[in-house]
């Protein structure tokens, strides 16, 4: 029995040892909590939690044209699915800096977590509403009583409230129905829901579904998003040079994007996994630019506000957002980006 | 019941019941302690106070009570079929030979593969999530009555039909007796992967219930309310368990469960 017990203790040492081995440097991905800061800390190497998304083209081509290392830093891309989670990777120390829409960066902000914008990289207007026409709706007003899908608590989600607010209609006098955007464009196609607000490439998708039988409702104008670059305050503080060189590296890729509008697209391709006929459908629902506005404050504001009014955050006090805003790196490398008053 | 016995028992619960008061108090205590960041990893005291608001605002109750009835119409159809699939393969060699070598092909496909798949076929209704649960549940109760079945002694069978048994008799008397004590341990995996499922399928287009409220919750940086989602679930689970093997104890008293 004693030998049997020193052969199991002893197997499961050896394969734990051997799971740390494998794992390797990776080791310190497992670190959701329990490993801190500085996981992946080697000179001049940084992290990228990098979202499946066209807001942060800027960072791909930074990436891919080597714009970073041209600045000294060796950075590393971690692909997430979603801006949510790249976010996660910077909140735990999985990576120095992620790029999210800025919805999720608010209501972790909300939550009380120490987390900064050092730049937008785009503004877009990637929000919109799809319904179909052949279950009678054509006009905004028809949605009434309809069975309209939404994912709470994203863009999208603000987007509705704002579009439902305009057009003089309550969430009540629809039929609410909570969904992945994924999952939306399946459910609208096969009938089970009328409509629904979610972001692209989401929206284009169901277009080429259903073609001259679903109408779009765009949110230009009435709602424009932001995708923003975020990093730990801590980090930012400690490696101030370290995030100049990242701007600066932005910046160069800005000007890349706007006189290198095929190889741009090449890059979001290969970024992003979306087919060149989805990217040609929505790229110019995009506008590449790094800076830090004043509209970004009053967005984080304005949804704050809806999120706690709308009970999908129960936060106490709305935060002042200009501190949630790190203004020196842009601002010392190019005054006329930072409009944060 | 002898007074030893019960006083091992009253023991034994004392034990449980302080494991998991030490369990709890731990996590206080470490959460409180800063090694961590406490939005991230919030202490049971804080989980508890997401309890009380959701169960204020209803949202405990519908999401509990959408999530046990996926649970229940999941692990109910799954464990019909998986008795009836289980009793066919293990006893008919043809069965065995063809349903049996698919089932085989078929367990090793976890439910949340078939996530995408059960909205494309099933649409958005209740029918897409059951489904996801029966798969979850099907086959760990198919596969241990398969092997109940298929290793029962055949010199019983021939000593039951040579005393005149017809086929349904000597499936009455000897295939199910000797069956039972297996179904019972695929059952009680069935519970198990019945919640392990549940949150698979409530990914699917789901608008309540615990496995979407874990993945709403996220979304907003609710940390405490997707922990509470998780502790309700395990809770859910536990005391399933425990019930299933109270009835198993009452009605088949000499099957030995624990």
């Amino acid at each position: 029995m004693a030998r049997l017990a020193f052969w199991m203790i002893g197997g499961l040492i050896a394969a734990l040892l051997g799971f740390m081995l494998i794992i390797g440097e990776d080791y310190s991905n497992l670190g959701f909590v329990l490993f801190g800061n500085g996981a992946k800390n080697q000179p001049d190497t940084i992290y990228y939690a990098e979202p499946a998304a066209l807001g942060p083209v800027i960072i791909f081509v930074a990436i891919d044209q080597g714009f970073f290392e041209k600045q000294g830093l060796h950075v590393v891309p971690q692909k997430f699915s979603s801006g949510r989670l790249a976010l996660d990777a910077v909140m735990t120390n999985n990576a120095q800096f992620g790029s999210t829409s800025e919805t999720p960066f608010m209501h972790s902000v909300l939550q009380g977590n120490d987390v900064v914008v050092i730049a937008t990289v785009s503004e877009h207007h990637e929000a919109k509403a799809i319904a179909r026409k052949d279950k009678g709706i054509a006009k905004p007003k028809d949605l009434k009583g309809k069975k309209v899908a939404t994912l709470p608590g994203t863009n999208s989600d603000y987007f509705m409230h704002l579009f439902l607010e305009k057009n003089g209609l309550r969430p009540s006098d629809l039929q609410i129905i909570s969904m992945a955007p994924q999952e939306m464009v399946i459910a609208l196609v096969r009938g089970d829901i009328d409509a629904y607000f979610a972001w692209e490439p989401h929206i284009f998708f169901a277009k080429k579904e259903l073609g001259n039988k679903s109408v779009i409702f765009d949110s230009d104008g009435l709602y424009n998003g932001m995708h923003a670059v975020v990093m730990q305050r801590e980090f930012v503080n400690k490696n101030p040079e370290t995030v100049k060189k990242i701007i600066k590296a932005f910046l160069e890729a800005e000007l890349f994007v706007k006189q290198n509008h095929e190889k741009t697209l090449e890059i979001a391709e290969l970024h992003t996994g979306m087919g060149r006929e989805a990217l040609d459908g929505i790229y110019n629902d995009y506008r590449y630019e790094v800076r830090l506005s004043q509209e970004l404050i009053e967005l984080l504001n304005k949804e704050s506000e809806w999120a706690m009014d709308s009970g999908v955050s129960k936060a106490a006090k709305k935060p002042d957002f200009r501190e949630s805003v790190y203004t020196d790196a842009l601002k010392e490398i190019n005054s006329s980006r930072v409009k944060v008053k | 019941m002898p007074e030893a016995t019960t006083a091992f028992n009253k023991l034994s619960t004392a034990i449980t019941i302080g494991t998991f008061a030490g369990f709890f108090i731990l996590w206080e205590l470490v959460s409180k302690s800063g090694m961590f960041n406490a939005n991230l990893f919030p202490p049971p005291s804080v989980i508890l106070g997401a309890f009380l608001e959701s169960f204020a605002d209803g949202e405990f109750k519908r999401d509990v009570s959408a999530s046990i009835f996926r649970v229940g119409m999941g692990f109910m159809l799954g464990s019909i079929l998986g008795i009836s699939l289980g009793l066919m393969t293990g006893r008919v060699y043809l069965f065995r030979v063809t349903i049996g070598q698919l089932l085989n092909f078929l367990r090793n496909i976890p439910s949340i593969a078939f996530v995408p798949l059960a909205i494309v076929w099933l649409g958005i209704s209740e029918a897409s999530k059951i489904f996801l649960v029966v798969w979850g549940v099907i086959f760990p109760v198919w596969i241990n009555t398969h092997q109940g079945a298929a290793q029962i002694n055949e010199q019983y069978l021939w000593a039951i039909r040579s005393l005149g048994a017809n086929r349904m008799q000597a499936i009455k008397e000897v295939v199910l007796p000797s069956t039972l004590p297996f179904v019972v341990v695929g059952l009680r995996m069935g519970i198990a992967l019945a919640f392990i499922t549940l949150v698979a399928a409530e990914i699917a287009g789901a608008f309540y219930g615990i496995g979407y409220r874990i993945s709403s919750s996220h979304l907003i940086f609710r940390v405490d309310k997707m922990l509470l989602g998780i502790v309700t679930l395990g809770l859910l689970g536990f005391f399933a368990d425990k019930l299933y093997v109270f009835a198993i104890k009452k009605t088949l008293p000499w099957i030995e469960i624990r």
